[in-house]
């Protein structure tokens, strides 16, 4: 009898455990589908964005004040108009239309952050390096407002996984003094909480920085903003840890030498 | 020599004194006098309180009948009971000029008192963000002194209804706007100087007759930055170039 219990003891915590196992799976696998399912484009979005890229400038306002309204379920169809728009090669070599709906996706994104605080890590979630690349070089673009839009995205989104993107770029010397001044100002907001490989990689950076700009005037707002860099990056909270696996996707082992894409 | 020349000087001073001082009891000093009120009457008329204008002029008529009627005095007995009566000279007459004035004008003289139920109407167009619907905001209005103004939020431009007893050229409206969310997005001048424009009775409804348009001081509301694990960190004044 005693056995028998015993048995039946066994096998209800083996099926116990089991269905246990089945259920984590299952919530796991939920978990991510309703995350990929959150960075899907809706139907109505990309509706929306075909009237917005062929209508004038009053079809623009209504599908950006539509974008607005349901900010959640737009915003990661808006970014993946943006990775598309990264398949078109240089920006400076894009024709003036494409241009003006650049600036008008990132004026919306740019809106959608700033005005809603959990935009920011749905953004994180549904974005890629060739997004984070596309607005890295807007950021240093030519074109103004693209420029002001893009750079001020990235300095609301850029965070460890993506720092190294900047970084790349600010060791560029042919960088202008604009785009330096911007990609600066983005990797200052990442500074205070940087993990080891990203302090170590601002660090190189910056004196890399120092010396293009040694033989350049007009760059007070680069100097200040360098030593903030420093500072910030000095005196990170994660300055001595390095980075965790779910944040080491892009940055961990950045090849730095590699031509810019 | 000195003290002749001395003496003939202030003879001459007590003279011009005396001829100064009679000066203000002229009749002509009180018709100038009185002229000067209406004057002031009539230059204040579109800035300051119909009451106030209202006294100016009723004291400025009275000045110049007082100048103009000092002569006329008569008196007689009544039964034993002694009556005097003065009569404004040039009075009569100008009373019944200002009383066919009156009659004549009195659509516009009631005009004049109609404004303590007037309204302006503070027109402020969205110039900063055209994008933003701002129908989606929260957004409040006071005059300078604190009352809280009704307004009509549109899609582009925010109408602020503002009780007026009178109208000056300039005005100020404090606006706050805020997110749907809560966040502040009001801009550095809250508060932006305008300046009123008579416009035809009707065009912006029957009560409505000074226009001012001006830009909504209206500002990007400030991302709360957080880390990779959306904690909030340490916030930075970002100005792109």
């Amino acid at each position: 009898m005693t056995s028998f219990s015993g048995s039946t003891d066994w096998r209800a915590r083996t099926l116990a455990f089991a269905v246990g196992m089945i259920l984590v799976l299952l919530l796991a696998d939920r978990a991510q589908a309703q995350a990929s399912a959150a960075c899907e484009t809706s139907e109505l979005t990309t509706i929306a964005l075909k009237t917005a890229r062929s209508g004038d400038e009053k079809a623009r306002i209504a599908a950006a004040r539509a974008f607005f309204e349901n900010w959640r379920a737009n915003l990661p169809g808006l970014m993946k108009e943006l990775d598309l728009l990264s398949e078109q090669g240089k920006i400076s070599s894009w024709s003036a239309s494409d241009l003006q709906y650049a600036t008008f996706l990132t004026d919306v994104v740019k809106t959608i952050l700033s005005v809603n605080d959990q935009a920011i890590p749905l953004f994180r979630a549904c974005d890629n390096e060739r997004i984070i690349r596309l607005l890295v070089w807007a950021s240093r673009g030519e074109d103004r407002s693209l420029r002001l839009n893009s750079a001020n995205i990235l300095a609301n989104v850029v965070d460890n996984t993506t720092l190294c993107f900047v970084l790349h770029h600010l060791r560029d010397p042919s960088i202008n003094i604009n785009g330096r001044a911007n990609l600066l100002g983005v990797a200052v907001a990442v500074g205070s909480y940087a993990y080891k490989e990203n302090v170590d990689a601002i660090t190189t950076t910056l004196s890399k920085v120092k010396e293009t700009i040694a033989s350049s005037d007009d760059v007070a707002q680069t100097q200040k903003l360098i030593v903030e860099l420093a500072s910030r990056a000095q005196r990170s909270s994660n300055g001595s840890v390095p980075l965790p696996s779910d944040l080491a996707q892009y940055c961990k082992s950045y090849d730095y030498e590699k031509p810019l894409q | 020599m000195l003290w002749q020349m001395l003496e003939a000087l202030a003879s001459l001073a007590k003279a011009a004194y005396t001829e100064f001082k009679l000066f203000f009891g002229t009749p002509l000093f009180f018709i100038l006098l009185g002229c000067g009120f209406l004057f002031a009457a009539w230059r204040l008329m579109q800035e300051t309180h119909p009451s106030f204008v209202f006294l100016l002029a009723i004291l400025g008529l009275s000045i110049v009948l007082y100048g103009t009627g000092t002569q006329g005095v008569g008196s007689a007995e009544f039964k034993d009971v002694p009556v005097k009566v003065a009569v404004a000279g040039g009075a009569g007459v100008l009373a019944g000029v200002f009383g066919f004035g009156v009659l004549w004008q009195s659509a516009k003289i009631g005009d004049v008192f109609r404004t303590t139920h007037q309204y302006g109407l503070v027109v402020l167009s969205n110039k900063t963000d055209n994008l933003l619907d701002l129908t989606t905001l929260r957004i409040a209005a006071k005059s300078p002194d604190g009352r809280q103004l009704h307004l009509l939020a549109k899609s582009d431009t925010v109408e602020i209804v503002t009780p007026m007893a009178y109208f000056s050229d300039k005005l100020r409206v404090c606006v706050e706007l805020k997110t749907a969310t809560g966040k502040p997005v009001t801009g550095p001048n809250p508060c932006p100087p305008l300046k009123w424009t008579k416009v035809e009775v009707g065009e912006y409804g029957e009560q409505v007759s000074q226009v001012a348009t001006g830009d909504l001081p209206l500002t990007a509301a400030q991302p709360t930055r957080t880390d990779d694990r959306n904690r909030a960190v340490e916030q930075t004044a970002f100005s792109p170039q």
